[in-house]
């Protein structure tokens, strides 16, 4: 298996080559895979491939999160030590700008290409780092020497790009799509404007562009995503008391030029976009494809997960499905044309974004070789689709749902059900699912079920009355943070097998009658234009007596599926949990599993996995954490590390001078952000 | 929404003794802009409140800026250490975008909001925060 990387990435570095040769400027041609290596670029671009980097956020490409690396194993993980760590900015930095803070949430997953290491830094800036010491070796200066663009926010990671003789990192960082020279950090001042390019787009209030997850590069295009489509009171569009919006559509860019190539519109036009949308198809938005993109370099073809529409909770002024919302897209990067797609979700009212990186993985099916996309949301389903026709490789059923009783509501009265594999995670609650650990706390779950409207999954929010009886709206599992999110799943391309960590995190959906200026009929409480209203986490499980879950555990967990058959095949509880919560003293309790955003990354022998920090809104571990190991084919725990806080950007591995390093970010409220590398001493 | 946030009588009497008493000392001149909690407020609510709620008390997407567990993690410290982090991050999809006097607003708001009362006396400048510890939160 160590050779699967390099046939990608060597396909990929013949295929930019030719490109190179071919292109007159504009769009280059992808289509020549499998040409025979002749160019001197070919063999500079094979530089990528052996298994021992990591070329991408989720290692390659196909986001498979998997390493044919051995050196770490089951026997020696426990003797795993922390050989140097990085803080989140470079004290040059610091030094310029004293009063830059970065925040704790370090999202970056550096990615590893020729022994150096390439992250987005605490404040959105690229840094350059030995991969062997951790020492910096350039880091990106901000394009004006002031605090206003020295001031920014981690990206989820950057992306790199070899040809014309060199390797450019290509990042976003605000407003901005940057390229930089790999080799120093310098702007690429032939690319876009003085070497980056300007990612606003006209919003109704001018909100500023901005998006995590950072930029995919698939042959010689750059693709870029977002995180929303702006709104009156900013950022993401998909709460709020606004229904105008814009579509943050998926954008296309020349990676030597920067010139825009292509724009996949989010909202079809025509006959198409009347009957998905009604008259909102002209001012309404959002769908942002905030996780990570991922790309098939054999065939160009693009893996875009949509996110919900503008509201996300309330949807009388949208009717219809709401295409290209809650999707899958696959588009062709050359041309920027769909070539398929599936809607996960019909007219979102529970902000059940496809959150999760489509991963592409190769399973054998009766026998037969499949080349699949796994993809999966908020909602726990897995979604599994043939990636080349989009033909579901296990059928998916429309099942009939709850209805709204919102007035002015347009749900939709089906949702697709995958018949193969089965969620991962808790999508509904009632009496037989509640905590039980003590008959009092029992009780006091019940009651507190019993002041909300429950139902199976796709259960609509509700108005939060104030008459006698009423309820305070619709207790929802899982919650808008999701099941799965961009932490969730990693293939292990070996065993067929692919994992899902999630949390069981369920959340308040209240609606009450929106007062003007609000121009939405129905939105959530406590807002008073333009603030958006607000959805409140009760306690650090969403919601439960005590402080403690309103559910049985696991609250953090595990599921290992065989894809090659859609069998699930174990699930376990992913850490500690509420364990030493004093309620449960004494009971003894087996691990609960934490919440947080936990990532895998498998190797060639481990399942590895650990606490999330506390980061994002308490979610996650606040105190020392852990880093574990598991037996890939059971689950058994087989080791762990300790950390000083939990991770908040995924675990990646490469091997430097022969040794083996996982890094990743750490950080918590309490602990500085930091990149820990761990390897044997 | 208005009862958490400041008391204008309150805070104009404030604003008004500690400007005089700035004045007199000559730590600041009477063309300094006076930071209060108040003008704190307006900055929160149109840059600030979209996230983290009308009240500071947090939502779905973001967390609360009030109460003992989010005032911890900056008791004991430099009151700047709070100013820089949010003009480094905030707000989250434009940071670098609040002023120095937006920032002073928003970390005198939020100190009122959380111990009870404003800075006093009301600080001018960044600088004048480091050596302002941050206190306990109020009961």
């Amino acid at each position: 298996m160590r050779a699967r990387h390099a046939v990608k990435f060597e396909r990929l570095a013949v295929s930019m080559a030719t490109a190179a040769l071919l292109a007159g400027g504009g769009l280059a041609l992808l289509g020549s895979i499998g040409v025979a290596k002749a160019s001197s670029r070919a063999a500079d671009a094979a530089e990528f491939s052996p298994g021992a980097q990591w070329p991408y956020f989720g290692g390659t490409t196909t986001f498979d999160r998997y390493s044919p690396l051995t050196q770490i194993t089951a026997s020696n993980f426990k003797h795993l030590a922390i050989l140097w760590t990085r803080p989140a900015v470079d004290q040059s930095i610091l030094n310029q700008f004293p009063d830059l803070t970065p925040s704790h949430y370090l999202r970056s997953t550096p990615i590893m290409i020729d022994g150096v290491l390439y992250a987005s830094d605490g404040l959105g800036l690229v840094e350059a780092f030995d991969a062997r010491t951790g020492k910096t070796l350039w880091v990106q200066k901000p394009f004006a020497p002031t605090l206003k663009e020295a001031a920014g926010q981690s990206e989820r990671t950057v992306a790199a790009w070899k040809g014309d003789g060199g390797m450019r990192i290509i990042a976003v960082r605000g407003q901005y799509l940057y390229a930089l020279n790999a080799s120093d950090g310098s702007l690429i001042t032939s690319f876009g404007d003085g070497g980056r390019v300007y990612l606003n787009r006209h919003t109704p209030d001018g909100a500023p562009y901005f998006g995590w997850n950072g930029p995919i590069v698939i042959g010689d295009v750059i693709v870029v995503g977002g995180n929303g489509g702006g709104l009156e009171d900013g950022g993401y569009a998909d709460g709020g008391c606004c229904v105008y919006a814009r579509p943050e559509n998926i954008r296309a860019y020349d990676v030597r030029t920067g010139k825009k190539l292509w724009t996949f519109h989010l909202i079809p036009t025509g006959a198409e976009g009347e009957k998905n949308w009604g008259d909102s198809m002209w001012y309404t938005g959002n769908m942002a494809a905030w996780a990570p993109l991922t790309a098939d370099p054999e065939t160009g073809y693009v893996y875009i997960p949509t996110s919900a529409p503008t509201n996300s909770y309330y949807g009388g002024h949208r009717p219809g499905d709401n295409l290209y919302a809650n999707s899958l897209i696959c588009i062709d990067s050359r041309t920027g044309k769909e070539v398929w797609h599936f809607q996960l979700v019909h007219h979102d009212l529970w902000d059940y974004d496809t959150s999760a990186a489509p991963i592409l993985a190769d399973i054998h099916v009766h026998g037969k070789p499949i080349k699949a996309v796994i993809a999966t949301n908020k909602t726990g389903l897995v979604f599994v689709f043939n990636r080349l026709t989009g033909k579901p490789v296990w059928p998916i059923v429309e099942r009939a749902v709850p209805q709204s009783t919102v007035p002015g509501e347009h749900t939709s009265p089906t949702q697709p059900f995958p018949t193969l594999p089965k969620p991962y995670d808790r999508q509904s609650l009632s009496d037989s699912s509640l905590i039980d650990f003590t008959p009092a706390l029992n009780e006091k779950a019940r009651a507190i079920l019993d002041q909300y409207v429950t139902g199976p999954l796709f259960t609509p929010p509700s108005i939060a009355g104030d008459w006698p009886g009423a309820k305070k709206g619709t207790l929802v599992t899982p919650g808008d943070w999701g099941a799965g999110n961009w932490n969730t799943g990693a293939f292990d391309p070996e065993t067929g097998y692919y994992y899902a960590a999630s949390m069981t995190l369920p959340a308040v959906f209240p609606l009450v009658k929106a007062k003007p200026p609000a121009s939405i009929a129905y939105m959530e409480p406590e807002g008073a234009p333009p603030s958006r209203g607000q959805r409140r986490h009760f306690n650090p499980y969403g919601i439960g007596p005590d402080g403690l879950p309103i559910s049985k555990p696991p609250y953090g967990r595990i599921t290992a599926y065989d894809m090659n058959t859609g069998e699930q095949m174990w699930v376990i509880a992913n850490g500690d949990g509420p364990r030493d919560n004093p309620e449960l003293k004494g009971l003894h309790l087996p691990p609960l599993g934490n919440i947080g955003r936990s990532v895998a990354l498998v190797t060639r022998t481990l399942l590895i996995a650990g606490d999330s920090g506390d980061t994002v809104d308490g979610m996650g571990v606040s105190g020392p954490a852990q880093l574990r190991a598991f037996d890939k084919k059971t689950g058994k725990e087989v080791g762990w590390v300790a950390l000083p806080a939990g991770g908040t950007s995924g675990p990646m591995t490469y091997e430097v001078d022969g040794k083996q390093m996982i890094v990743f970010a750490i950080g918590s409220r309490e602990h500085d952000p930091q990149w820990v590398a761990i390897g044997l001493k | 929404m208005t009862s958490s946030y400041a008391d204008s009588r309150w805070l104009g009497a404030t604003v008004f003794v500690t400007a005089a008493l700035l004045m007199l000392t000559g730590r600041v001149s009477a063309a300094t802009p006076v930071i209060s909690a108040a003008g704190g407020a307006g900055t929160f609510a149109a840059k600030c409140a979209g996230c983290h709620g009308a009240t500071a008390s947090g939502g779905a997407e973001a967390p609360s800026l009030t109460g003992a567990d989010f005032w911890s993690q900056w008791q004991g410290k430099p009151l700047r250490k709070l100013y820089s982090r949010i003009i480094s991050t905030m707000p989250q999809n434009d940071p670098g975008t609040l002023t120095e006097e937006q920032t002073l607003g928003i970390v005198a708001f939020l100190t009122q909001l959380n111990t009870g009362s404003a800075p006093n006396p009301p600080y001018a400048t960044a600088n004048a925060l480091n050596t302002v510890i941050v206190g306990a939160a109020k009961p």
